[in-house]
């Protein structure tokens, strides 16, 4: 390794097979100052890496051939533990392109034994000695500018959203009415201004997350996730501003889509940068679709796909769409420019999923933007959690309530457990009568039913349970497991169609109560 | 319109906390707000709110630090972080030092009300029925 432009004496590795050679070398170069040089000798590529990386020495000296690898491939290995270290390289022949290839993989100079003499040695050391250190020098200030270009897009994006905050609540505070009657046409103004808002903070969010992709600290949160209320949310989220310029924007063929392991925030927001980008290339009258099935080629994955009947893009477009600061010229006919930077975040986040994304395109017809991700599996997530009854069945539910009576209440499910499950409802009453749950029979995509409940003042549990299945239409039958987390010391009678008794007092942990399920 | 449960916002930017003191009212609660940290601290030990909403960049003192102190001072008080950090350096951080929830900026009204009415529903029912504070 080389750390420091030698002001005194000069550690040389010479890397000659041939003792002959290597003392011809050392002549030429104690010719001049017999103590400017401290040799040493490899005979061999592997002693040379080995030696480079253990040891400390100012320049390598090789010779092209070498009995147990090719002169590229020392070089490369050199490189891998001293990436600054120069290389100078000595040939018998006279061979251009092998000093080409040799100097593209890194040496900074190849010279052919017959033309060196003392003096010229002596300078190409030094030379590429001091352009090594210039090389290192500038990597630094590279990287110390790369450091500092990030800090600032980080400070900068978390300043910027200060005021769209204090922006965005103000014209919701206004749009809901909270500081007096709105005409039609002050609220028209208001969704033009909340549409505005939008797109920044989402430029803004778009900024840090390059930030992130290129520090490597792009981070994702998978758990089980509805695609099709993701997509359904999208669509909401979008349809004003679809509906302000004529575009139909809908979803398609989602009968029966199951749940995939993925971040809801972020596939967010890669829906919401594929239709951005769909309304970007659309006119009035065109239409974007957003569809989900299970991939044809893959059951482990499921497909989401973006289409639209817009411009097009390009054959080279579609090579280099997903790239950092890409803007296609379809896009800047059509006046609607953006930071380049969506369609790459598409990319990360799709990829960081364990997915994979894609574009087909006919200039003139439309795009059609797909990508995959991992299916959801209870089982897998669970496992070995809990054991489900009926493995083979294809439709387990899931819903996990915990019903807290007081301070008394058992420990809430731990962050890692509450990410695995499919939904965690909470809820904190005395009574259990101010507990309510939304409609859950509609829904194809619950996988087990798992309810953990406590005791209540006035009501037995089996009553209040009893309504909360009648309300959210909750199918008895779907129950497939039931803990209660009444103390034993306490009647069974009101919940003795619970599977688990779980003593609060001998239990800390709802999860304890799991293990001893997958047990039994 | 009866008060019902006091939150304290604790935030340096006088516009959110307008907007925040806005909204918060308009759902019948009361508010109390301080900028920085040692105002948020005296605050809590004179007002004893029923939640708080927390900003972790606050002058005078690092959010995390101010929510340490307000639970060694009110252990049972709920406290609801408000940031505009980026979440996935900071909310396991904030829910680990005993928040019950992270809400990234700007929050939608419907959101936060929700998640506060969580945490103080039982009290401000229990309050609104006896009419006082």
């Amino acid at each position: 390794m080389v750390t420091a432009i030698p002001d005194e004496q000069i550690r040389a590795l010479l890397v000659f097979p041939n003792l002959d050679r290597a003392l011809e070398i050392r002549s030429l170069l104690t010719k001049t100052d017999a103590e400017m040089f401290v040799l040493y000798r490899a005979e061999r590529a592997g002693e040379a890496i080995r030696r480079v990386s253990n040891d400390e020495y100012h320049v390598v000296i090789t010779d092209l051939d070498l009995p147990d690898s090719s002169c590229p491939e020392l070089i490369s290995g050199i490189r891998k533990t001293s990436p600054h270290i120069p290389i100078v390289v000595v040939s018998d022949r006279e061979d251009v392109d092998a000093g080409l290839k040799v100097v593209q993989s890194g040496a900074q100079e190849y010279i052919e034994r017959r033309l060196l003499n003392p003096g010229l040695l002596l300078r190409l050391v030094r030379f590429a000695i001091e352009r090594a250190r210039q090389s290192r020098a500038l990597a630094s200030i590279s990287s110390h500018q790369i450091e500092l270009k990030d800090q600032f897009l980080s400070q900068f994006s978390h300043e910027l959203r200060s005021p769209i905050t204090a922006i965005y609540q103000f014209i919701t505070i206004l749009m809901d009415g909270l500081a007096g009657e709105l005409t039609q046409e002050q609220r028209d103004y208001l969704e033009i201004s909340l549409r505005n808002v939008n797109l920044m903070r989402d430029m803004v969010r778009d900024l840090m997350d390059v930030t992130r992709a290129q520090t490597g600290k792009l981070t994702i949160r998978p758990r089980c996730t509805s695609v099709v209320t993701m997509i359904s949310e999208t669509i909401v989220a979008l349809q004003t501003t679809a509906k302000a310029r004529n575009i139909t924007l809908a979803p398609v063929d989602l009968r029966y889509v199951p749940p995939i392991m993925a971040d809801p925030g972020r596939i967010h927001q890669v829906l919401n940068n594929l239709c951005d980008n769909a309304l970007k290339f659309c006119r009035a009258g065109d239409t974007i679709s957003l569809a989900a099935r299970v991939f044809e080629q893959d059951s482990e994955f499921v497909c989401i796909s973006v289409g639209d009947t817009g411009c097009g893009i390009s054959k080279e477009g579609r090579q280099q769409v997903f790239e950092y600061l890409y803007q296609d010229e379809a896009g800047l006919n059509y006046n609607h420019k953006g930071l380049g930077i969506g369609l790459a975040i598409c990319k990360e986040l799709v990829t960081q999923h364990g997915g994979h994304i894609w574009v087909e395109s006919e200039p003139g017809i439309g795009s059609l933007f797909s990508f995959l991700l991992p299916r959801f599996r209870l089982l897998d997530v669970m496992s070995p959690l809990i054991s489900i009854r009926d493995a083979a069945a294809n439709r387990t539910y899931l819903l996990t309530i915990e019903v807290r009576n007081g301070p008394k209440a058992a420990a809430p499910l731990s962050e890692s457990t509450r990410q695995r499950i499919w939904e965690c409802l909470e809820r904190s009453s005395r009574s259990g009568c101010e507990v309510t749950l939304p409609r859950m029979s509609s829904s194809p995509e619950r996988e087990l039913i798992f309810v953990v409940t406590n005791s209540f003042e006035g009501n037995t549990e089996q009553q209040v349970i009893g309504r909360l299945m009648k309300d959210a239409q909750i199918d008895d039958s779907l129950v497939e497991l039931r803990i209660s987390t009444q103390s034993l010391t306490m009647s069974r009678t009101n919940c003795d169609k619970a599977d688990q008794h779980v003593d609060t007092n001998n239990y800390t942990d709802i999860e304890c109560a799991i293990k001893s399920l997958a047990q039994r | 319109m009866t008060m019902c449960a006091k939150i304290m916002i604790v935030e340096d930017n006088p516009d959110i906390r307008q907007a925040l003191e806005v909204q918060l009212r308009t759902a019948a609660y009361k508010t109390v707000w301080a900028e920085d940290a040692s105002g948020a601290v005296a605050l809590c030990a004179r007002e004893s709110p029923d939640l708080i909403l927390l900003d972790l960049s606050l002058v005078g003192g690092d959010g995390f630090m101010v929510m340490e102190r307000l639970k060694q001072l009110s252990a049972h008080t709920p406290i609801i972080v408000l940031s505009a950090r980026d979440p996935d350096l900071v909310e396991g951080h904030a829910l680990q030092l005993g928040a019950v929830a992270f809400i990234a900026k700007p929050w939608r009204m419907e959101e936060l009300l929700s998640v506060i009415k969580e945490h103080v529903a039982d009290e401000n029912s229990l309050l609104c029925r006896s009419g006082s504070k």
